[in-house]
């Protein structure tokens, strides 16, 4: 696999999103008669996110990655116990997710996405032969976060954590076989719809997304407006920047609705191409990763696939929650598109965990064709 | 495959699955049925409601306008005496603080049309309300056709109903937003534009003019008082474009009762003479100087006598319309015939309502079926088997002097002239020459004296009273044609049972001189 060219296709992505985070943005800011510091902000991150994958893609090897491991985790787990910090934490929405600093707030659980896939990676890795082991080693810093996360609230990140972790035992040891995967897939829906059934506002937003016409000013709403603005693009779109759904029609629409608004502007080809394009990522990650571990499986090969699982795996799922529920085919949850929606700290952590499965897969590749390798390289 | 990658192509599958799926999802939604609904909640209308327009004389003063005046409510059960006795000072109160307070209502209504700057005084006093509405006001030289506007802004009658029906709440496209009150239009000028369009009918100018419809209210009130008359009216116009200059009402003694010139009917008399004359002259029955047998005065025809006021042995038809001789109009009407007459009537509009910006005007009434017995038929001559009002009247000899299609108008700038001469030349100078000739030696001579040329025709008709005639109460009226300042106008008056005197001539053409002299001079 060409990395440079899947890193470069990578960047392509989020610049196409920088352009459609514009022009959902550009109504507010002209209504506001002020500037459009949000798509500003972005193009920041995005040039913030190349930068860090050049970083990355120069200096990363396995063995830092190593050296680092622990402390990392320790440190954006830290961060994350730091939002639900009164005073500390920054609420936006009912939800104490972010930090604050002078000019730019950050949700941690981004960062803790990239430490807690490596962390469980080098876990799997040393431990794929002991199921026990592993989950003894994962399953308390889970916990952990997510206690937190539940605190926030977001329960949408400890589900996914949770499917990240399940996915990347389940490719990273052999003990876990696919019958244990039926029965943590089962585990996790039942817990998810016992936890969506214990509160009664989430069972009335499942049931807006069942019966959205039943509730359309409600709790309907969003979807109903998701579903309008889908339907408006039509074959070929309406044209970038002449969205309808932008003008407050559509809330979030630049960041979890952002796939409504290209379906909108672009229409079905457009919006279909780019999702294949999003979802073709993880999964030449995986073949590649799948290729390259092929040839000797060893910690190394282990750990890369185990990272790579976990990335693609993530971000299939981002991808699947985000427009599932922008389609109706899941309730309503506040998960961006990656690469697509607003927010620089998604944007950022993506890009560096793209990097850091790509760059993994290129370093151990050469690691397994070339003798004397250190683990060491920049594809 | 190894176990991992068997592993790997699962997750895979799973990925595509889900996009086969996202994908038709998408497919059906392109073609499902929120389309509609995407647009319709993105475009919506903006109205903008049309002003109600200020209405001005012909010139420019102004006759009716909105002003912002106050309802005043107070709160029994608030107010204290002393604010009570401050508020009575400033308005009729009708009953006392104890009497309201004893309703159990609160905020009562207790004035309305306050002016702003008295309701600014009594709004600072504790318990009193004041409200703000918008009020008409119309001039008192407009109430007679200005109609009205009710509570909730709907125009009933008069030119406000005109005006009612003519404006136009303009609206725009607009693209609406998530957020319903806040609506916007793409394009700026639109709204503007719109906003033009509704203002552009802010002000209507009508053809009367202010300072005559003064003076002939002043000219009228003191002829009807002098004559201790029961109602009168009159009605000035312009003979070509049809304008209605002045048009006043007064109601004598302490009676209500007032004339309408556009609804009051009455039987014309001998002010009907000079139309006959022209339906003669057009149907060649007569000539000017065809000499016709007055009778020396008294007529029968069958049992029934016809007199006329002043004897005469023979008169040409030219005077049997300046002597305003009855047996001599008589015969003309029996020489043009039942069939000719009533054609001729019809194509006058006399018993056809006026459709007027002000309003319809009565439709009037002429008993065409009397004209088949010969003493009927003879009547007409001298007014008698109409019932008209003087609307009807006055553009009855609006269109013998003018027009076939003459009508009446309450705009400035009058009627549309689509159609010809209702009559050719030679019968219009005659009946004008005629005219003229009824004050130069006829019936109308005490107004030989006037400041202006005045032409006219008197007439006389008695009312009936309990089936009968009556010498007593008639109805004065003159209508008086003259020229000056390159217009010619027509002006009509009658005057409802004057007492101390009887004949048109006397009671009423006074007050069409008048107003012809005060229009001529402008003092």
């Amino acid at each position: 696999m060409n990395i440079k060219l899947l890193q470069l296709c990578v960047v392509v992505i989020s610049m196409v999103g920088l352009v459609f985070v514009a022009s959902s943005t550009a109504y507010q800011a002209a209504v506001s008669g002020g500037f459009d510091y949000l798509f500003v902000k972005q193009a920041l991150a995005l040039v913030a996110g190349i930068i860090a994958m050049c970083i990355v893609s120069k200096y990363m090897t396995v063995a830092v990655l190593e050296y680092l491991n622990f402390k990392f985790f320790i440190f954006t787990l830290g961060l994350l116990i730091l939002t639900i910090v009164p005073g500390v934490g920054y609420s936006a929405n009912g939800a104490a997710r972010w930090l604050s600093f002078p000019g730019i707030n950050f949700q941690p659980i981004e960062l803790l996405k990239i430490s807690f896939i490596i962390y469980i990676s080098f876990a799997v890795a040393k431990n794929y032969n002991s199921l026990k082991d592993i989950v003894t080693i994962v399953v308390p810093p889970f916990i952990v976060i997510a206690a937190v996360l539940l605190k926030q609230p977001d329960f949408g990140s400890v589900v996914m954590l949770l499917v990240v972790l399940i996915a990347i035992i389940f490719v990273g040891s052999p003990k876990f076989k696919f019958r244990h995967l039926f029965v943590s897939a089962t585990a996790v829906i039942a817990a998810a719809a016992f936890f969506v059934m214990s509160s009664p506002y989430r069972m009335k937003r499942v049931f807006a997304f069942l019966n959205p016409e039943d509730s359309p000013l409600d709790y309907g709403y969003q979807s109903l407006q998701s579903f309008k603005a889908i339907s408006h693009g039509g074959l070929w779109g309406i044209g970038w920047g002449n969205s309808y759904a932008v003008r407050d029609f559509l809330p979030e629409s630049h960041t979890d609705y952002i796939f409504s608004i290209i379906a909108e502007q672009m229409g079905l080809v457009f919006s279909s191409s780019l999702l294949l394009l999003l979802l073709a990522v993880p999964v030449v990650m995986l073949l590649s990763a799948t290729r390259t571990a092929s040839s000797s499986y060893d910690y190394t090969s282990r750990f890369m696939l185990n990272v790579v699982a976990g990335v693609s795996i993530l971000w299939s799922l981002e991808v699947v929650i985000n427009v599932g529920s922008v389609i109706g085919f899941i309730p309503p949850k506040g998960v961006g598109l990656p690469l697509l929606s607003y927010g620089g700290s998604s944007l950022v952590s993506h890009l560096v965990m793209v990097s850091i499965a790509t760059c993994l897969i290129f370093v151990t590749g050469r690691g397994s064709s070339s003798a004397g390798d250190k683990n060491r390289g920049s594809p | 495959m190894n176990a991992p990658a068997a592993k790997v192509f699962f997750i895979i599958s799973v990925v595509f699955i889900f996009l086969i799926l996202v994908i038709l999802r998408v497919v059906q939604l392109s073609y499902g049925d929120y389309m509609g609904s995407a647009v319709t909640q993105a475009y919506g209308e903006m109205k903008i409601p049309s002003i109600r327009p200020k209405v001005y004389d012909r010139g420019g003063n102004l006759l009716l306008t909105d002003i912002i005046s106050y309802s005043i409510r107070v709160d029994p059960k608030v107010i204290t005496e002393k604010g009570y006795e401050r508020l009575c000072e400033a308005i009729t109160c009708k009953k006392t603080l104890s009497t309201l307070v004893s309703t159990g209502n609160r905020y009562i209504l207790l004035a309305s049309g306050v002016p702003r700057e008295r309701a600014s005084k009594i709004g600072k006093i504790y318990g009193v309300i004041t409200v703000p509405s918008r009020h008409r006001h119309v001039s008192d030289y407009a109430k007679g056709w200005a109609g009205k506007i009710t509570t909730d802004g709907f125009a009933i009658g008069g030119i406000e109903s005109y005006i009612g029906n003519r404006r136009k709440d303009y609206t725009i496209q607009t693209f609406n937003t998530g957020k319903r009150s806040n609506i916007y239009s793409s394009n700026e000028s639109d709204i503007f534009k719109a906003i033009d369009a509704a203002y552009s009918f802010n002000k209507v100018y009508v053809s009367v003019d202010l300072p005559t419809q003064s003076a002939a209210q002043e000219f009228l009130d003191r002829r009807v008082s002098e004559y201790r008359a029961r109602a009168g009216a009159s009605i000035v116009i312009d003979a070509k474009t049809g304008e209605v200059i002045a048009i006043v009402t007064s109601g004598g003694g302490e009676s209500e009762y007032r004339w309408n010139p556009l609804r009051q009917m009455f039987e014309p008399g001998s002010i009907i003479k000079p139309l006959i004359y022209a339906a003669a002259l057009k149907y060649g029955v007569v000539e000017p100087d065809t000499m016709i047998d007055c009778e020396k005065g008294k007529m029968y025809v069958g049992h029934w006598p016809i007199r006329d006021v002043h004897p005469h042995e023979f008169l040409s038809a030219h005077d049997v319309v300046v002597k305003s001789s009855n047996i001599g109009a008589a015969k003309m009407a029996a020489m043009v015939g039942a069939d000719r007459l009533i054609e001729f009537f019809t194509s006058l509009g006399l018993g056809d309502s006026i459709e007027m910006e002000a309003g319809k005007t009565s439709e009037g009434k002429i008993y065409f079926d009397r004209m088949k017995s010969e003493i009927g038929l003879a009547t007409f001559g001298f007014g008698h088997g109409f019932m008209l009002n003087m609307a009807q009247i006055v553009r009855a000899y609006g269109r013998i002097l003018g027009r076939r299609d003459f009508t009446l108008s309450f705009l400035e700038g009058g009627y549309s002239a689509h159609g010809g001469y209702f009559i050719e030349k030679r019968v219009r100078d005659e009946v004008l020459a005629t005219l003229y000739d009824v004050v130069s030696r006829g019936t109308a001579k005490r107004l030989k004296r006037a400041d202006v040329v005045i032409g006219g025709k008197t007439g006389t008709a008695e009312k009936v009273v309990d089936g009968h005639y009556s010498r007593k109460d008639v109805v004065a009226s003159f209508v008086g044609v003259s020229e000056f300042n390159g217009h010619r106008y027509i002006a009509m008056t009658s005057i409802d049972e004057p007492r101390k005197a009887h004949y048109g001539g006397t009671v009423s053409a006074p007050v069409v001189k008048e107003i012809f002299e005060y229009m001529a001079s402008g003092s």
